[in-house]
């Protein structure tokens, strides 16, 4: 159970929550480029249905049954894609839900399932900002007709007119990879020595 | 009479000019032009001048001018932008830490020079240089400085400039050759720094001799040979799999100590990536910010010589003498100091390179697929 709450900063939660963003964030940075070459290999019309169908076939693929990093909280976790119409994107970490949209803004709850999502799992009731516990978060990922400038978010919805308590730009994997400093190596080896000479040589000219 | 030279070495080395100098001295431009070129005998009075105002010890203007480097290629190198001003400044000061290495050297063993000389393909070039290096042939480099340290390379460590990222000479005197790379220091991109050593590397090795080459082709070649050096073929073919994405190159960063974008370059030029990716990721670099700064939490840390603070020590003791190694170089112990600060202490952690220390914590591919 997560302490996450719609009063968390942001910050918190995408530290939170990096395990899973990471692989997202992968497989979105794989299938964005991978859907506009095939579109082009084959010859196929453009527009954002087809391209967005793509991208999220991939990324289904990609991310189900994929291991979640470890380095950030050392628990080993499987990323479980839920099954979901028309290739929709859904999935869980911890007791959080994930939603994955393309877009840079939430769209409207048209469906009751929508709002309940929205409104973090209660159905009905609008959340209270201050207590409500973090249940429910969409990714927003965007990028042009030729899949240049991605851009990916991490959304906290709020009501199911598709407003949001906060939305943020989820960093690239590559600003949260942890690089350690065994101590073992800090000395560097010094061989000088035995090339110039050692210290008696020296003594022995003039030093 | 070498005073007059000596003076203009001395102007050179702080980048000063003519008329610069004479402001300082409260004289006219042409009277240190008189001096310069010996038409003019200067006082005792005006040396100390200049002493002062280049912080040079008296006993400087006494000695013979020391070695010069052959501007013409260096200026022929340089950055296109780079004024002639700055790169004489550059080269001078360059000229100036090479004779405090000659002062030592003298009183030590030499080091051979073990740098071939190779007029193959830039590949089987750096091929060559691995193996006299003693180097894995298909293993990251983990100190390239230091490696080329114990082949006999001075390094020369010059401050931040339009100028260059480095630059190396043959430096001929008698009927022996030193090899020397001045690199600029003290920066946080460790991966630039490297890239830089091993492109002039590719210059010692492969252009040593005149060439009936145009200056581009020298570039490329060279380029060519620093890629193959430290991103081997044989080795990286096996890392660079597709799809590449920025996330994957960025976890090969830290292990080879090159950039992001070298290892992107390096996977279009070996055929990995098409040139549509090619586009689309140095495309998505641009998007991040990449172009201007890679993640600074990757960075690969600088690697700095060793070896004159090591013959400093070796000569003047541990901790150095200073005193007598000014007086023996003609330098101002302050200077001195400041000069060996850009050399790395044994422990001195702060300069030990990524591969030596670095570990990037992450799953192998296997598992995460």
């Amino acid at each position: 159970m997560n302490d996450l709450t719609l009063a968390s900063e942001p910050n918190e939660v995408l530290q939170a929550v990096r395990p899973i963003l990471q692989p997202v964030y992968e497989a979105l940075e794989t299938a964005v480029p991978k859907a506009a070459q095939i579109i082009t290999e084959q010859g196929w019309q453009n527009n954002a249905l087809l391209f967005s169908h793509l991208v999220r076939a991939d990324v289904k693929a990609k991310l189900h049954g994929r291991q979640c990093p470890i380095e950030f909280d050392d628990v080993a976790r499987e990323v479980v894609m839920e099954s979901v119409c028309n290739d929709g994107l859904s999935t869980s970490f911890e007791d959080i839900t994930l939603k994955i949209f393309k877009g840079t803004v939430l769209p409207r709850a048209t469906s009751s399932l929508r709002e309940t999502f929205y409104q973090h799992t209660l159905p009905g009731v609008e959340p209270d900002m201050e207590t409500a516990q973090l249940r429910s978060l969409v990714i927003l990922w965007d990028c042009d007709e030729d899949g240049n400038n991605l851009k990916i978010f991490l959304c906290c919805p709020k009501d199911r007119y598709g407003t949001y308590a906060w939305r943020e730009v989820i960093p690239h994997p590559s600003e949260w990879m942890v690089v350690t400093l065994p101590d073992s190596a800090s000395e560097a080896a010094d061989d000088f020595d035995e090339l110039l000479g050692n210290d008696e040589d020296a003594e022995e000219t003039g030093a | 009479m070498f005073l007059g030279e000596r003076i203009r070495q001395a102007r050179e080395i702080r980048g000063l000019t003519q008329e610069e100098l004479a402001e300082k001295l409260i004289c006219s431009q042409a009277l240190v032009a008189q001096v310069e070129a010996g038409f003019k005998l200067p006082t005792g009075d005006f040396i100390e001048s200049v002493a002062e105002a280049t912080e040079f010890p008296i006993t400087f203007f006494n000695e013979p001018p020391h070695p010069e480097f052959g501007i013409a290629e260096i200026l022929l190198r340089a950055q296109r932008t780079a004024k002639r001003r700055e790169i004489l400044g550059t080269v001078r000061y360059a000229e100036h830490v090479y004779a405090i290495y000659v002062a030592l050297a003298a009183r030590l063993k030499p080091i051979p020079v073990r740098i071939p000389e190779v007029v193959d393909s830039p590949k089987e070039a750096a091929k060559q240089v691995r193996k006299v290096l003693g180097l894995e042939p298909n293993s990251p480099i983990a100190n390239l400085t230091h490696a080329l340290e114990r082949a006999g390379v001075r390094f020369i460590v010059v401050s931040p400039s339009h100028a260059h990222d480095a630059f190396c000479v043959w430096f001929r005197k008698d009927e022996n050759e030193t090899p020397l790379i001045a690199a600029v220091g003290g920066r946080e991109d460790g991966d630039r720094y490297r890239l830089s050593v091993a492109h002039e590397l590719g210059h010692l090795v492969m252009h040593r001799s005149f060439l009936r080459k145009s200056n581009k082709e020298v570039e490329d070649e060279a380029w060519a040979f620093a890629a193959e050096l430290l991103m081997p073929e044989a080795a990286i073919r096996s890392e660079l799999i597709l799809p590449l994405t920025i996330t994957a190159l960025a976890r090969l960063k830290p292990r080879w100590g090159v950039s992001v974008a070298a290892l992107i370059r390096r996977a279009y030029d070996l055929n990995i990536v098409t040139k549509r990716q090619y586009h689309y990721l140095s495309h998505q670099m641009s998007a991040l910010g990449y172009k201007t700064r890679e993640p600074k939490n990757l960075d690969v840390p600088m690697e700095k010589p060793r070896l004159l603070r090591k013959m400093a020590e070796m000569v003047y003791g541990k901790p150095i003498d200073f005193d007598r190694f000014s007086a023996d170089t003609k330098t101002l112990a302050r200077e001195l100091r400041m000069i060996l600060k850009d050399y790395q202490e044994v422990g001195d952690d702060a300069s030990v390179p990524a591969l030596e220390k670095k570990v990037i914590r992450f799953q192998p591919r296997a598992m995460r697929n």
